[in-house]
């Protein structure tokens, strides 16, 4: 969009500094103004740098009575023990907080019991809750009730020719923010006119509105981008076209999918209603077995829970074995928790997501993190010391068993990779089990990095060699549909070991065909013998 | 109109899509035909005492099973403007809203019979019935501009048109 550049009236400016206070975000709001035209435009209307104060005082008093101590209040907002007071005197808040005064008082009166009196001033929030309240500009919210909220970055990978079409239809002429867009051609297949046609109106109109963060098909998976570049920062709200949008909760983001008339109304106005979904605390502990991976951990979790029981809900993951897990590990879980059919799933914040985003983004973000002992919805306990490899199918998610009970069965195609398995990690995994060894004959491995960069990072690392001397067929980055191409290459009566889990959404189409789902090291190990395998005597 | 008024007829729970309208009515345009397919199959008086309401009353669990705007657009043909349910289908709940149909999650069902008058706002939350006052979940200012306008899109462009 060619920035506002027309000056805003002073109330205009006054309710901007209200909402986002500093005249970077005011310029990034209206589209890319920069900084000192902003201030060049405060000072034409008198307006002073800070108007609001940088804290206000319902946030000061809420941090005051949730905590009642200076030090941890700071920690909140991150200032100092002595910030915090001066804040705090500034608006006049001395005493001490109610619930610190009846725990005096207890003290002085034993045997009344006066923990009933004690009313949190703050209710317990999940993180969701919490996201979207930050994005509402709101205090708190219920369970149930209706926002509208401003998303921090949109994802546009589906449906392109419906989505412009509607924008235009609407009849503004520029996007509400080309900074906070991201269009990535996958999703679709390209292989037909029509699509073809989509997709060129989708480049002219990233061309048009000036939409940096534009990647065509050959770069890679949309939601793989948009994490190994930095767009998707932790505590961020974001929408997408696709189910599998659910994956950006990896870095501690609320991730929705929402479908196309809706995205061409936030294109054009940068707001949503949501229902704040419950959530349901899914807690894995325990350490992973030899030859369990993030797939298996998963498929686990169906099992238990089925295909419908977190709908409409958020899913967060909690534990040890989720606190050790690395960015791609993360990303596979939240992408295979979208067959369970949540609003959103997402990942606990760790260190090992603020290294992730070290030298990825500049940025400065707020992790959000769901107060202590809030309430779930359920809360589900797993623990896979104990865990074997799994396998879902044929042709549908919920029907799990482990590894083992299918050993034996004949495979003629296996395809590894795209954005559900495909990062550099997985491919690690495989590259380490096929080392040294032939793909069997009988059998065709097709592997996929999800993204440009994981292909080249691998092709440094020499795991494409090792991949390739091995027999396997690796194709550069692709989507979705290109893996949904590959099934046309199997016959009625063929079995094929995938570990993307959209090629077994749409496989009720392939009559005849048997599609099973498993994680890379099952799929690598059973390439090796054309019969599936249990990987654990594989692993090194 | 914040405010919907009007006559309203009770239905009981786990009503389905394909109960509401049947999918082979998809490639129905027409509203005065899609109106008289509603709730066909149902038995119990429907489609008839349909006829002079606009804001059903249900149970638990409306709309199951919505993957299409079909059922949505049926009832709208049939001049229902506002549902009162319990819960509803995540899908039923967006299509319909996106296309200016107000439902309402309130459990009002045991306390009102066909035929009465009932009141109710979305910005406030109320819904007036038999001289009481039930509250629930109130709409934002943008959700309501949505049913105002009859839909998303509709409100969309006449909030960016004024600009």
């Amino acid at each position: 969009m060619s920035p506002r550049r027309k000056m805003p009236t002073k109330a205009e400016l006054l309710q901007l500094q209200k909402l986002y206070r500093t005249d970077e975000n005011i310029g990034e709001r209206l589209g890319g103004v920069p900084a000192y035209l902003v201030a060049y435009w405060r000072r034409k209307k008198n307006v002073p740098k800070h108007s609001q104060p940088k804290f206000s005082e319902s946030e000061i008093r809420n941090l005051w009575e949730r905590f009642g101590d200076d030090d941890r209040c700071g920690l909140e907002l991150g200032i100092s023990k002595a910030a915090f007071y001066n804040w705090r005197r500034r608006y006049g808040i001395r005493e001490k907080p109610a619930f610190l005064k009846l725990e005096q008082l207890e003290l002085n009166l034993p045997g009344m019991d006066l923990r009933n009196h004690i009313v949190p001033l703050y209710g317990k929030q999940t993180t969701t809750q919490k996201i979207l309240a930050q994005s509402a500009g709101l205090d708190k919210v219920k369970v149930g009730e209706l926002v509208v909220v401003e998303p921090n970055v949109v994802i546009v990978n589906k449906d392109f020719g419906k989505i412009i079409r509607t924008f235009k239809e609407i009849g503004v002429e520029y996007v509400w923010n080309p900074a906070r867009i991201i269009i990535s051609l996958d999703g679709n297949s390209g292989s037909t006119g029509e699509d073809s046609t989509d997709y060129k109106l989708a480049r002219e109109f990233a061309r048009r509105q000036k939409i940096d963060n534009f990647y065509d098909f050959h770069k890679g998976t949309s939601h793989q981008l948009a994490i190994e570049n930095g767009h998707i920062l932790p505590g961020q709200l974001v929408l997408g076209t696709d189910r599998y949008a659910v994956s950006l909760g990896a870095l501690g983001a609320f991730a929705v999918s929402i479908d196309a008339t809706e995205m061409a109304t936030v294109l054009a106005s940068g707001r949503i209603w949501l229902k704040v979904p419950s959530s349901i605390r899914i807690d894995i502990s325990g350490r992973r077995p030899r030859g369990v991976y993030t797939g298996d951990i998963v498929l686990a979790v169906i099992k238990q829970l089925g295909t419908t029981r977190a709908e409409y809900r958020t899913i967060e993951y909690y534990g040890r074995a989720v606190a050790s897990m690395s960015m791609s590990e993360r990303t596979t879980l939240c992408y295979l928790s979208a067959e369970m059919g949540p609003k959103a799933a997402m990942c606990s914040f760790e260190a090992i997501t603020r290294r992730y985003l070290t030298g990825r983004t500049n940025t400065s973000y707020k992790p959000v993190i769901a107060d202590k002992d809030t309430v779930f919805d359920e809360v589900y306990q797993f623990n896979i010391d104990r865990l074997t490899p799994q396998i879902a199918g044929p042709n549908v998610i919920n029907t799990i068993k482990p590894v083992r009970e299918l050993e034996g069965l004949s495979i003629q195609q296996i395809i590894i990779g795209t954005c559900s398995n495909g990062r550099f990690d997985d491919l690690r995994v495989v590259a380490n089990i096929l080392k040294g060894n032939k793909v069997d004959s009988q059998c065709r491995l097709i592997v996929m990095p999800a993204s440009h960069k994981v292909y080249l990072e691998a092709l440094k690392k020499g795991l494409i060699r090792i991949l390739a001397e091995a027999g396997a067929m690796v194709i550069s980055s692709t989507n979705m549909s290109i893996a949904g191409e590959f099934q046309r290459t199997l016959a009625p009566g063929e079995r094929c070991l995938t570990t993307s889990v959209s090629a077994i959404a749409n496989s009720e189409k392939n009559n005849g065909t048997e599609i099973y789902f498993c994680s890379p090291a099952t799929a690598a190990a059973s390439a090796l013998n054309g019969r599936i395998t249990n990987p654990e005597p594989y692993v090194k | 109109m914040n405010d919907i008024k009007g006559t309203l007829v009770t239905i009981n729970k786990d009503i389905t899509a394909d109960m509401i309208c049947s999918p082979e009515y998809q490639t129905e345009s027409d509203p005065v035909q899609l109106a008289g397919h509603v709730f066909e199959n149902i038995g119990n008086g429907f489609p008839k005492r349909l006829a002079d309401a606009s804001i059903l009353v249900a149970g638990s669990g409306f709309g199951h099973d919505a993957v299409s705007d079909l059922p949505v657009r049926a009832l709208q043909a049939a001049g229902i403007k506002c549902i009162i349910a319990s819960d509803y289908d995540r899908g039923f709940f967006r299509i319909g809203i996106n296309n200016g149909l107000a439902l309402i999650e309130a459990d009002i069902l045991e306390k009102v019979s066909d035929g009465d008058t009932i009141s109710l706002s979305l910005s406030r939350g109320k819904i007036a019935c038999n001289e009481e006052e039930i509250s629930f979940a109130s709409y934002p200012e943008q959700v309501c501009s949505i049913i105002e306008n009859g839909g998303l899109l509709q409100a969309v462009k006449a909030q960016l048109g004024k600009v």
